[in-house]
C-alpha cells in the first residue's frame, strides 16, 4: 500500500512544483543568455541585472515552495475535504504519513538537484568543475577516514533536521484538527507550544548530560578540546536531534489513529 | 451477525452532546433510511461507523469489528462532500480506487460514466457541482461492498438525475449488501427503503420497517417525516 499511496503523493506534489522548477532552470539558461547581451551591449546591464535578481529568488524559492508544498499536501490531504476519502481508504494511519514524508523527501533531494542544474545550465564553463573536484579530493585525502566520516555525519544530520521540521508541522496539524473549530488557527498555536517544548526538551537533555560529565565543558573551553569531549558533545546532540523526530513521528500517527475529528 | 451495531454510542463536541446514547443493531442485507432534520446527529454517526471520529463513549461495530482497516475493506461510503482531488481526472480517480479497493470494478464504473454522459479523459475541475456529484456516486457505486452508506446522495442533483441515480443504487448492489441512506429528500427514496431510522436531537426516536411504519400510521413516510418534524 505504501507504493500505491507514494505513487499519488508524488504525482499530486509534482503537479504543484514542477512548473517552479522547470522555470528555475529556464531562468538559469534566460540569465546567461541576458549576461551575454550585458557583456556586448551596455544598456542590456540593467536587465541583466534584474535577470538575475529573479532567478536568485527562484534558486531560494525552488526550497520553499518545495516545503510549503509538502506541508500543504499533508493539511489538504488528511484534515481538509480529501481527507473523507484518504482516511477511508484500508490503510495504516502510520502507511499514510510515511508516504508524505518519504515523497516530501523525495522532493527536497529533487530541488536540490533542480537548483544546481540552474546553477550549471548559468555558469558552467568547460572545465570549471575540475578545480572544485579537486579540491574536493584534496579536502577528503587531508581529512582522511575521520573527516570523511564527519561530512558524511554533517549529511546526514541535515536530512534529519529536515525531516524533523516536516513531522514538526505534521504534529502541530495533528493537535490542531483535535479542536472543532479554526482547526488551522489552532495548528499554529500548537505549533508555537511544540516548538517551544521541543527547545526546553533539548535544553533540559543539553543540561543534563553537561551535569552528569562535568569535566567536559571545561574541556570544551580548551583551544585544542580532546576527542572524547567532542565525541561526547556529538554524540548527545545527535540523540537529541533524533528523539525529537522521533516524539513528533509516533505522537502524529497515535493522534491519526485514536483521535481523529474530521467535522 | 448485524452490519452495523452501536452500544451506548455518545458523541460530543465540547460542551454540545451530538449524539445521546444511541443503540442499533441493523441486519444484513436491508436499504436502510437514516432520517432526520438538519443537526439531528445522522452525518456525526456515519462518520462515527467510518472511523473519521472517535466516539465520546461506547462503541460502534461494523460486521462486529471496530472500526478500522478491515470495516474500510468493505464498507463503500459516500460523503456529503467532495472528497476528490479536483487536478485528478476521471480515469485518474478510477485507477486510485482500482488501486485501493479490492472489490471495485472499473468495467462498470467505465459503464456508469458513459450512461452519464460523463468523460472519463476529463478533469473534475472543470466540471459543475453536480457532475462531480455524479463521478463520487459512480465511484462508490462501483464497489462491491458489504456495507454501502450514502450520506445525502441526491441532494445537488435533478429529480431526472435523481431517478437514474436510485435506480443505480437498485441495480448495483448484491442480494446480502446493506445500504444505509442518509436524506431530507425522502418522497424520492421512500419506495426503496426496507426500514426507516427516525433520528431527532441526536437520539433514536425508532427503528422500524418502512412497510409496517406506513401501515401502522397510514401514511407515507414522507408524511410521517413532515408530522413528527413539524416546525
Amino acid at each position: 500500500m505504501l507504493g500505491k499511496l507514494l505513487k499519488y503523493d508524488f504525482k499530486a506534489m509534482a503537479r504543484s512544483l514542477l512548473p517552479l522548477y522547470v522555470l528555475t532552470i529556464a531562468f538559469g539558461l534566460f540569465n546567461r543568455f541576458t549576461e551575454f547581451l550585458a557583456n556586448k551591449f551596455s544598456f542590456f546591464k540593467v536587465i541583466d541585472g534584474m535577470v538575475l535578481v529573479a532567478f536568485v529568488i527562484l534558486l531560494f524559492g525552488c526550497f520553499i515552495y518545495t516545503f510549503i508544498v509538502s506541508i500543504q499536501r499533508f493539511y489538504n490531504n488528511l484534515i481538509k475535504d480529501e481527507g473523507y476519502l484518504t482516511h477511508t481508504l484500508p490503510v495504516k494511519k502510520s502507511t499514510i504519513i510515511n508516504s508524505k514524508l518519504i515523497s516530501s523527501m523525495i522532493f527536497l533531494f529533487i530541488s536540490i538537484l533542480v537548483v544546481i542544474i540552474a546553477l550549471l545550465v548559468r555558469i558552467y564553463t568547460p572545465g570549471m568543475l575540475e578545480p572544485v573536484f579537486d579540491s574536493f579530493k584534496t579536502f577528503i585525502n587531508n581529512a582522511g577516514y575521520n573527516g570523511a566520516l564527519l561530512l558524511l555525519y554533517i549529511i546526514i544530520m541535515m536530512i534529519i533536521s529536515y525531516a524533523s521540521n516536516l513531522l514538526m508541522f505534521y504534529l502541530s496539524i495533528c493537535l490542531g484538527q483535535m479542536e472543532n473549530e479554526r482547526k488551522g488557527l489552532y495548528s499554529v498555536v500548537f505549533g508555537i507550544a511544540v516548538y517551544t517544548v521541543s527547545q526546553v526538551v533539548s535544553s533540559v537533555l543539553l543540561f543534563g548530560a553537561m551535569y552528569l560529565n562535568k569535566g567536559f565543558i571545561e574541556e570544551l573551553n580548551k583551544t585544542v578540546p580532546s576527542a572524547d569531549a567532542l565525541y561526547y558533545l556529538f554524540g548527545v546532540t545527535t540523540i537529541i536531534m533524533v528523539i525529537l523526530p522521533v516524539a513528533y513521528y509516533v505522537l502524529s500517527v497515535k493522534i491519526m489513529d485514536k483521535k481523529l475529528n474530521l467535522e | 451477525m448485524s452490519i452495523v451495531k452501536c452500544k451506548d454510542l455518545c458523541k460530543d463536541y465540547g460542551a454540545k452532546k451530538v449524539l445521546k446514547n444511541v443503540n442499533l443493531d441493523l441486519e444484513k442485507g436491508r436499504i436502510i433510511g437514516l432520517l432526520g432534520p438538519n443537526g439531528s446527529g445522522k452525518t456525526t454517526l456515519i462518520k462515527l461507523i467510518n472511523d473519521l471520529l472517535v466516539p465520546t463513549s461506547g462503541e460502534v461495530l461494523v460486521d462486529g469489528k471496530k472500526p478500522g482497516v478491515e470495516t474500510k475493506k468493505i464498507i463503500s461510503y459516500l460523503p456529503e462532500r467532495t472528497y476528490l482531488n479536483f487536478n485528478m481526472k476521471v480515469t485518474e480517480l478510477i485507477s486510485f480506487f482500482k488501486d485501493f479497493y479490492e472489490d471495485f470494478d472499473d468495467k462498470k464504473a467505465n459503464k456508469l460514466l458513459k450512461e452519464l454522459n460523463i468523460n472519463p479523459a476529463d478533469k473534475l475541475r472543470t466540471m459543475s457541482k453536480g457532475m462531480k456529484e455524479k463521478v463520487q456516486l459512480v465511484l462508490v457505486m462501483s464497489r462491491k461492498a458489504k456495507l454501502y452508506i450514502l450520506d445525502e446522495p441526491i441532494g445537488g442533483v435533478d429529480p431526472a438525475t435523481r431517478d437514474y441515480i436510485i435506480k443505480t443504487i437498485m441495480n448495483n448492489f448484491n442480494e446480502d449488501a446493506s445500504i444505509i441512506i442518509s436524506t431530507h429528500l425522502i418522497s424520492d427514496v421512500e419506495k426503496i427503503l426496507d426500514d426507516v431510522i427516525f433520528i431527532n436531537d441526536g437520539e433514536i426516536m425508532f427503528v422500524k420497517n418502512a412497510d409496517e411504519l406506513r401501515h401502522e400510521k397510514h401514511a407515507s413516510v414522507d408524511e410521517i417525516f413532515r408530522e413528527e418534524f413539524k416546525c
